[in-house]
């Protein structure tokens, strides 16, 4: 029988990719006022980014309730018997803590392994997919954990901000802080490390963001996935992942799009790239 | 009786032979007061026509504050007075000029060590050690500079040497001699002199410093007032080291006759750090007090003031201790030479731990730096001079402090800015001052001012009050128009191929010509982003980077 997969909807992953490999996604919800979305279910980017960029509030988000893992994991119960459920950084949401909530609501019926990625987005999204990949190839669920702890090891995620304003009103800009409050118009480049924010190099133009995403990724001896994400720019994804393109033939390059929660904190104009290095 | 009769002789003839140590603060007092009144034509050299850095002020700024610390040091040796005068210079050392005349002091100190009074010969021989630190204090020494002035000079006194006893005065005619036609002879060995029509000013300063010294030796002093310093070295023991600041109070005097000496005697009463230069129209005022509306009524009773500036030094200190506490997450501390307002915020804004102003040459002393390392909210600190000329005084700070110091030699504000965003607190020390060092060639600095006088250089013909521009340093362009004066600056650097262009613009400079400056770049190079930053800094009407 094969393992399930399941992830939360700060991995923005493409639905195609999501429907192809079987995985199940459990929507986080982000709050416009009054107004109640969930993720990827009736709230998708480009009507987010447009709302985001002209409502008078921004918006808040949360994460699932342990009620809503335990219904998911009940219905995988229905078709397997094991189940890996990989989530966001514990250090960025409290999804991973609703999810163990889930898995202790709904008793053993099944065998459940829950980890945290310490990675968000597109980050997240690669250890996915490679765990989806994984279980259809027919690994049993401890090859899968081992590998799927192995593959975060590996899994670095980094991009660049218009601006930290979202990160710091969301209360999710870590050591990313000692980038704020500038007076000149500067981009800044932050990364997640060991699960939280921080701030990489502040540059000053588009162009030399799309520069020095690149030597970032080039700087990387092997890479056995890598994946391109924007919020509202689709040219520079476009750049980043022809030039990336040109320099790694081979390689298969993801194009995703930050959804609504991710996009609630990273805020329209934000780049990623999630490069999952080659073991040694 | 005889004794009695004649001790003025006897005096006169003994300090011509060899020196105590009160005669050796003698010598360099009068320099120091000899230098005064050559210091406005020094600045004049400045191979640019621009308007700040001035060597000559920086130079007596340098030995104001050598003899200040002399004159702490009552009835010493020859030794504590060179000592002192080592130490003094070392803190004050303002400008490239200023760090390379401390270290002839230093250079003086070792030659004198031990010594109650030194002859000729002992004079000569520190005059070697003056040449070997002078040179082993720049990485890349250049020849037709003070350096090779200070160098030939004590060939000369080496050349005039007997077995025994050299008399001092004919040892100190010769390094006068030598220093002077050593200073001639600067524009054959610098191209940039010759093409500028000039001789170099730290060269002339020090050869003007060791004429002074000369006058004294021979008596000839009457007209060289040296009693400030004295007046000055008082009030500055009579108050603590630490702990206090006051106001530290600046401002530009316009009147007629006014009287130098008697304001530095009656401004001294008032506090300490006086500085008072200029001439009998104009004179400018620095000083640091408790009581700054006793300084401005005293000018204002003498003529018309202008440029008025009274901070308060306890409350700047205060502030900073209070910012100092907020900042726990500083790995690395960094200090910013920064002139003008805006730029300063701008600094701080980007993470500068500490921004030194610039001072009146716009080059802090090499104390002012080191008070800012000492007060920086870490071990590790990195210095971004931010100007060609207080990039000496920087590392000058590593040898006086137990905190590691790297200077990331920024020569422009542009750079500057460039290295400290690339500094990252989550890698160390080493890594960082490469990596802000590799950033230096990635952004091209424009910048823009009024030339102070006429000149050509390097094929381009300079008019007073012309607007001139420089492109990382070399003079590429010079105009009656500023608008156009840019655009000639611009067309020299690959705007196409860089994604920025900022403008900071300076005091003079109104934010309407500002905007309209920046919107003219727009239009002409639709793609590229254009920021505009209100630096308020003084001298340059515009500075431009393009990255």
């Amino acid at each position: 029988m094969v393992v399930s997969v399941v992830t939360d909807s700060t991995a923005d992953i493409p639905k195609e990719t999501v429907q192809e490999l079987g995985i199940t996604v459990v929507p986080l919800s982000v709050h416009f006022g009054e107004e109640l979305y969930h993720d990827g279910v009736d709230i998708f980017a480009d009507e987010f980014f447009h709302k985001l960029q002209n409502s008078p509030s921004l918006p808040t988000t949360s994460q699932p309730s342990g009620g809503s893992f335990a219904q998911v994991y009940e219905n995988l119960a229905n078709e397997t018997e094991e189940i890996i459920s990989i989530h966001i950084s514990s250090k960025l949401s409290g999804t991973y803590s609703s999810a163990l909530l889930g898995k202790e609501t709904m008793g053993a019926k099944c065998h459940i392994e829950i980890i945290d990625s310490f990675l968000a987005s597109m980050g997240l999204g690669v250890v996915v997919i490679a765990a989806a990949q994984a279980a259809r190839a027919g690994a049993t669920l401890d090859q899968i954990v081992e590998s799927v702890r192995n593959d975060i090891s590996r899994t670095h995620f980094f991009g660049a901000v218009d601006t930290l304003e979202y990160l710091q009103k969301g209360g999710r800009i870590g050591r990313a802080q000692a980038f704020l409050g500038t007076l000149l118009n500067i981009k800044p480049l932050i990364g997640i490390d060991d699960g939280e924010i921080y701030g990489l190099e502040r540059v000053r133009s588009r162009k030399r963001v799309l520069e020095r995403l690149i030597e970032f990724t080039q700087g990387f001896k092997s890479i056995e996935a890598l994946s391109i994400v924007h919020s509202t720019t689709p040219d520079d994804a476009k750049i980043l992942i022809e030039r990336l393109a040109s320099f790694y033939p081979e390689q298969k390059i993801h194009r995703a799009r930050f959804g609504p929660v991710i996009g609630t904190y990273l805020g329209p104009g934000a780049l990623g790239v999630a490069v999952m290095e080659g073991s040694t | 009786m005889y004794k009695v009769a004649d001790k003025s002789v006897e005096a006169g003839m003994k300090k011509t032979t060899s020196c105590d140590g009160q005669e050796l603060r003698g010598m360099f007092s009068a320099a120091t007061n000899w230098l005064e009144r050559s210091a406005e034509s020094i600045n004049m050299l400045n191979v640019f026509p621009v308007p700040d850095g001035d060597t000559g002020t920086n130079m007596l700024l340098t030995m104001r504050a050598a003899m200040e610390e002399a004159g702490r040091c009552s009835d010493g040796s020859a030794a504590e007075i060179a000592q002192a005068m080592a130490k003094g210079s070392l803190m004050g050392a303002r400008g490239n000029s200023g760090v390379i005349l401390s270290q002839i002091f230093s250079g003086l100190a070792r030659g004198l060590n031990g010594k109650h009074s030194f002859d000729g010969n002992d004079f000569a021989g520190a005059l070697v050690e003056s040449t070997t630190l002078a040179y082993n204090g720049i990485s890349n020494p250049v020849e037709g500079t003070i350096l090779t002035v200070i160098r030939e000079a004590t060939d000369a006194a080496h050349a005039c040497c007997t077995s025994v006893n050299s008399d001092l005065l004919t040892i100190m005619e010769a390094v006068v001699a030598e220093a002077r036609a050593s200073v001639y002879r600067t524009p054959m060995l610098l191209p940039v002199l010759r093409q500028a029509g000039v001789v170099d000013a730290g060269g002339q300063g020090l050869y003007v410093v060791f004429e002074g010294a000369l006058r004294y030796l021979r008596d000839e002093i009457e007209d060289i007032d040296i009693t400030p310093v004295e007046a000055i070295t008082a009030i500055s023991q009579g108050l603590e080291e630490d702990g206090i600041y006051g106001y530290c109070t600046e401002f530009l005097l316009q009147g007629k006759g006014l009287d130098l000496k008697a304001m530095r005697e009656t401004l001294a009463n008032i506090g300490e750090s006086l500085i008072v230069v200029g001439d009998e129209s104009t004179v400018r005022v620095h000083l640091h007090t408790f009581d700054p509306g006793a300084a401005l009524s005293y000018a204002t009773s003498l003529g018309t003031l202008k440029q008025v500036k009274v901070e308060n030094m306890d409350e700047q200190h205060r502030d900073f201790i209070a910012a100092q506490a907020q900042i726990t997450t500083a790995e690395i501390a960094t200090i910013a030479v920064v002139a003008g307002e805006g730029l300063a915020e701008a600094f701080y804004s980007i993470g500068a731990s500490i921004v030194v102003p610039c001072g009146e040459t716009m080059n802090p002393s090499v104390q002012e730096l080191l008070h800012a390392v000492e007060s920086a909210p870490s071990d590790k600190v990195i210095i971004l001079p931010n100007n060609p000329n207080v990039v000496l005084a920087a590392h000058q700070t590593s040898a006086l402090t137990h905190k590691t110091v790297e200077v990331v030699p920024t020569k422009t504000i542009p750079q500057g800015i460039a290295a400290l965003l690339v500094l990252n607190q989550e890698t160390d020390l080493a890594t960082n001052t490469v990596v802000m060092k590799e950033v230096l060639s990635t952004v091209f600095s424009g910048e823009i001012t009024r030339a102070v006088r006429s000149m050509e250089l390097d094929g381009i013909s300079v008019r007073e009050g012309q607007a001139i521009a420089f492109l990382d340093g070399e003079l590429v362009a010079a105009s009656d128009s500023m608008a156009e004066v840019i655009f000639m600056l611009l067309s020299r650097v690959d705007v196409e191929h860089n994604g920025l262009v900022t403008i900071y613009y300076g005091a003079d400079t109104s934010t309407a010509e500002a905007e309209q400056t920046a919107e003219s770049i727009r239009d002409t190079f639709p793609v590229q982003e254009v920021d505009i930053v209100n630096g308020g800094q003084p001298h340059y009407n515009f500075i431009i980077s393009v990255e």
